[in-house]
């Protein structure tokens, strides 16, 4: 029993150390995308780099503190990367309402991809949460968010391009969090196996 | 225990649930009705009597297909039920009957209601999908969402089909599966799930059964396959001849997939790739440098890609050609030198060198330099960039040298644009002092190569072979070591074509004598037969024909031997002659007969005839012609002798019949004739001559007749004739009345005729003078004198008639000699115009002087007319 419940704690912190790379590898390829995104979207717009450097603002989490544990971390970045999903499902939803469907190009192509890459983020984040012990589904916090949108056009695609930034910025936090995550997560696990064990002794 | 079981189940189901069949009338009942069977498997079916009593389960029996299934196969359950037991096989769909035997009238006229059937739909229980594999393409910059399985398949039935549903899970995330009922399938996803755990499987399910394939647990990555690497480019650079750089472009960003490469290159027109070790190209890279090729080479590069991670994704397809030719470098090695005498020029040693290219040329050869002793030649070259690229080693005609004859040392370099090569050195021995050539040469032909055996020399220590091959002008060698003594040409040898091979051993002092051998890669039949030609005319019974060797090129292969062919008619006939034969007599033919005639030249692949030639043999024998000729000569001269023998031995009948005698009456003896005795040829008109007649003729009558020709003669002929005159020779003619007596040349014949009979000639000559005009009264004065002349008789005188009628005149003449005319006076002249000439020309030559030399006598006392 004893060799059989290493094997699975073994197994268990592979796995977690997979899921960890393949989220922070899925994290790069997303942001990758969002940077095709931005510039697909300054491209569609005629916008400027300096048009659209503010940003930031629109996920609220708390703040970050290096007395976070690994979990809090983690649902830090779940929560964040589960605003960005919802902000930028409704931006989507808000320029096909504002701009009508028509015909999809490469960028409405890539916002696809990138909403559903998101998805797949995500699973994995929530997959490491729950690994750290989180728990097992988070509901988002969408506490004063600013779904609605702005009313006027111009507003409306500054929001957009808020929006993409916004995910582009917490791909990039989630690539630096999980990127030394793993040993944080297996040394978590570690001590939590500790702990129990101890505890049913 | 369990078939019981069944049995009752099987009971009950009829008991609970009457069959449809029941609704019918039918009296028999089947169980179970599948939606399908399994082939190979055994099915056991029930048969059961209802509503009647009539017929038992021993009355009952089974067929499949109209065929009765044995009695063995069936199970009495009780009285009214019969079960059977078949095995399933076969694919198409049946029927099984349960029928009724005919035990009463009852049961044959309701035969109908005596039956049931079951409707074997067959079918193969699925097979479980084997060697699933999935495959995700590279779709523009990113894998394409959809993601294509394909599987292998068990047998299936079209009755009882397999449905296949593919089943695709991202883990933790979406599920997804379509059917089809082929081995392949395509699932189509939001977006390709890079990275993320999928999870696919196939099920394959018929009525018959349900079956999963093996799960495949892997990241999405491990199903991938991207496009081949772009934009491959080849950089050469100057400073690195056996070296080129390769670059080129991920086929897709790296945050979906990271890449490892494979690289293959080749020299332009090889197909033998030559792969870089993974061990160098397996990672992350987009350049990498070719090393240790050639210079001035070219070379084609591909490159492909695949997943880092191992057994990870699939291999891209190979990238297009990417071509570049290396930088160039001085000639690595020698050329490779050789020589051959031109033995046209004997009593010299005129040695023309050539030389193949070193093997690696690296780059084009644009001179080559030849030294002698202190001699240097400089012989450019121009060949095109093309030859020097081919496998095959170009070969330079360098110098014709007349060397001395002592040992002489031969350098030659090669010189591309880079630089110069090593120097090439053969040795020319001293004259007459080459060493020994090898020895048991032989040549043969194995697997379309030639090949030589040899024996070294024992003449001295060999430092290597050249093994020469010469066909025509074209020469070629290739060089072996000194341990060699079987090797194959390899060079490219054509078919049907002789070569003078030969083997040179190379001394240290020099070139040994070469050992020489005739031989052919592949014979054929030769390309054209003889000409064939007779020599000289036919004979009668043989001819000889004679031909020209066929041309080299045209031989392809060596001629064993000639078949010379000769027909007439329907008849041919051959004779086999020697290679070396360029001549034969063909004998024992028929005389004066045409004959056709070829010659074929064969090698061991073939014959080839040559052209017809006709002749005719001659009707005669060489010979026979003149033996003949000198047969009929003979015979002719034999003739010539023997008429000339009999001519002369005949001599004197033909002269007498030819040219008779003619009486030279000068030498006749007259003779005292009295006229008692009567002559017999006298006859009694004769006697009626009373005179003589005497022809006078003066010196230019006798003039005239010997000189002047025969026309003259004829014209005197006329002058005489025109006068009424008659001869006086034979001297009893009657000169009674005027006619022509003289005969013309047309009259010869019967003057011929007319001498054949001879007669005595005669004068009658009165001793006592004239004594008047009435002989008859004084007939016993007068006396004859006789000529003894065989003389022929003229014309005149053997016509009786004639001379009764000119008697009277006829007897005064006679002939006198013309020497004695001169005595005579001029007044006989007037009669001597009167004498009448009876000569023919041909006479006249012979007869006139004989005439003339007669011996008559003169008539001492005149002649006067009366």
């Amino acid at each position: 029993m004893m060799a059989e419940r290493r094997t699975r704690g073994m197994t268990g912190s592979v796995q977690s150390r997979t899921t960890a790379a393949r989220a922070t590898a899925i994290a790069e390829q997303l942001h990758h995308e969002c940077s095709t995104l931005l510039e697909l979207y300054r491209k569609k717009e005629s916008f400027t780099a300096e048009e659209t450097v503010a940003g930031g603002g629109l996920v609220s989490v708390p703040p970050l503190s290096s007395q976070l544990d690994t979990r809090d971390t983690l649902w830090r970045l779940h929560s964040a990367l589960l605003q960005c999903r919802s902000l930028l499902e409704r931006a989507i939803a808000k320029e096909e309402q504002e701009l009508g469907g028509g015909k999809k190009g490469d960028y409405e192509t890539q916002r696809k991809i990138v909403k559903d890459r998101l998805s797949l983020l995500l699973i994995n984040t929530g997959e490491l949460l729950k690994a750290a012990g989180g728990p097992a589904v988070l509901t988002p916090n969408l506490d004063g968010l600013e779904l609605e949108g702005p009313s006027t056009l111009f507003e409306l695609k500054l929001w957009v391009c808020r929006i993409f930034k916004e995910v582009e910025h917490w791909t990039k936090t989630t690539i630096t969090t999980l990127q030394g995550l793993p040993d944080v997560i297996s040394k978590e696990r570690a001590r939590r196996v500790r702990s129990t064990r101890s505890a049913r002794m | 225990m369990t078939q019981r079981l069944g049995v009752v189940l099987l009971l009950c189901c009829f008991t609970a649930a009457p069959p449809a069949a029941a609704g019918h009338d039918n009296y028999l009942v089947t169980a179970p009705h599948p939606e399908a069977v399994e082939i190979g498997s055994d099915f056991t079916a029930t048969c059961m009597i209802i509503d009647t009593a009539e017929v038992t389960a021993d009355d009952l029996y089974w067929n499949v297909s109209q065929a009765t299934v044995p009695k063995e196969q069936y199970t009495k359950i009780n009285r009214t039920a019969l079960n059977v037991t078949i095995r399933v096989s076969g694919e198409e769909v049946e029927w099984l009957f349960c029928l009724c035997k005919k035990v009463s009238v009852n049961v044959v006229l309701n035969q109908g209601k005596f039956m049931h059937g079951i409707l074997l739909r067959k079918g193969y229980r699925p097979r479980r999908p084997e060697n699933l594999s999935c495959i995700t393409l590279q779709e523009g910059s990113l894998f394409s969402p959809v993601i294509t399985c394909s599987w292998v398949t068990g047998p299936q039935t079209k009755v009882c089909p397999t449905k296949f549903t593919l089943f695709l899970k991202v883990i933790n995330h979406s599920a997804h599966n379509v059917s089809t009922v082929e081995s392949s399938a395509s699932v189509a996803m939001s977006i390709f799930p890079n990275y993320m755990e999928l999870e696919i499987w196939v099920e394959a399910k018929n009525t018959l059964g349900t079956v999963e394939s093996e799960r495949l647990k892997r990241e999405a990555e491990y199903f991938v396959k991207t496009n081949p690497p772009a934009n491959i480019q080849i950089i050469s650079e100057k400073s690195f001849p056996t070296s080129l750089l390769i670059t080129w472009s991920p086929p897709i960003d790296k945050h979906y997939v990271t890449l490892k490469f494979e690289i293959r290159f080749c020299q332009n027109g090889s197909h033998e790739w030559t792969y870089v070790p993974h061990s160098d190209t397996a990672m992350d890279i987009q350049s990498f440098r070719l090393q240790k090729l050639l210079p001035d080479s070219v070379y084609v590069t591909q490159v492909r890609c695949k997943n880092l991670k191992d057994d990870q994704g699939y291999w891209s397809t190979w990238s297009t050609n990417a071509t570049k030719r290396t930088p160039e470098d001085r000639p690595t090695g020698k050329p490779d030198l050789w020589k051959f005498v031109d033995s046209h020029d004997v009593g010299k040693r005129l040695v023309q060198f050539i030389c193949k290219d070193p093997v690696l040329t690296n780059g084009r050869i644009t001179r080559f330099k030849m030294k002698i002793g202190s001699q240097e030649w400089i012989i450019p070259v121009n060949h095109s960039e093309a030859d020097g690229r081919s496998n095959h080693r170009r070969i330079t005609s360098l110098k014709k040298v007349h060397l001395s004859d002592k040992k002489s040392l031969v350098y030659v370099t090669a010189v591309n644009s880079v630089g110069e090569s090593a120097p090439a050195l053969i040795v020319i021995p001293e004259k007459g002092r080459e060493l020994g050539p090898v020895q048991q040469l032989r040549v043969g032909v194995q697997g379309g190569q030639m090949w030589l055996q040899w024996t070294p020399p024992n003449t001295g220590t060999v430092k290597e072979y050249v093994v020469q091959w010469l066909t025509g002008d074209v020469l070629d060698w290739q060089r072996e070591n000194r341990s060699t003594r079987h090797t194959v040409i390899k060079g490219n040898l054509e078919k049907f074509v002789c070569y003078n091979v030969s083997v040179y051993p190379i001394y240290s002092g020099g070139t040994g004598q070469a050992a020489t051998v005739q031989a052919f890669l592949e014979q054929s039949v030769p390309l054209s037969g003889p000409n064939v030609e007779l020599t000289s005319k036919a004979g009668h019974t043989e001819a000889e024909l004679q031909w020209k060797e066929i041309p080299q090129n045209h031989r392809r292969g060596f001629i064993t031997n000639y078949t010379i062919f000769y027909q007439s008619g329907d008849k041919l006939h051959s004779v086999t002659v020697p290679s070396n034969t360029t001549s034969f007599t063909l004998t024992g033919l028929s005389g004066n007969t045409r004959y056709n005639t070829w010659i074929s030249a064969s090698t061991i692949a073939g014959s080839t005839k040559g052209n017809n030639h006709s002749f005719t043999t001659l009707r005669y024998a060489t010979g026979e012609i003149e033996f003949i000729m000198a047969g009929a000569s003979l015979g002719f001269l034999f003739v010539i002798v023997m008429t000339m023998v009999l001519c002369i031995s005949k001599k004197d009948i033909i002269k007498r019949n030819f040219w008779p005698q003619i009486p030279n009456p000068g030498e006749s003896t007259i003779g005292n004739w009295s006229p008692d005795q009567p002559s017999k040829a006298e006859t009694p008109k004769q006697n009626c001559l009373s005179g003589i007649s005497v022809l006078d003729m003066d010196m230019c009558d006798g003039k005239m007749v010997f000189d002047e020709d025969k026309t003259s003669l004829s014209l005197k002929k006329d002058k005489y004739l025109s006068e009424e005159h008659s001869s006086g020779i034979g001297g009893s003619s009657c000169m009674s009345s005027p006619r022509q007596s003289v005969s013309d040349s047309d009259e010869g014949g019967d003057l011929a005729d007319t001498t054949a009979s001879t007669v005595q000639y005669s004068s009658v000559v009165a001793s006592n003078g004239y004594k008047g005009q009435t002989p008859s009264s004084q007939p016993q004065s007068a006396f004859f004198s006789r000529s003894e002349s065989t003389q022929p008789l003229l014309d005149c005188e053997e016509n009786p008639d004639i001379l009764v009628q000119d008697g009277s005149r006829q007897s005064q003449r006679f002939l006198r000699r013309p020497a004695e005319e001169a005595l005579e006076p001029k007044d006989f002249c007037p009669l001597e115009e009167d004498s009448e000439l009876t000569l023919t020309d041909e006479q006249s030559g012979d007869w006139l002087p004989t005439a003339a030399a007669s011996s008559y006598m003169p008539q001492l006392g005149g002649y006067r007319q009366q």
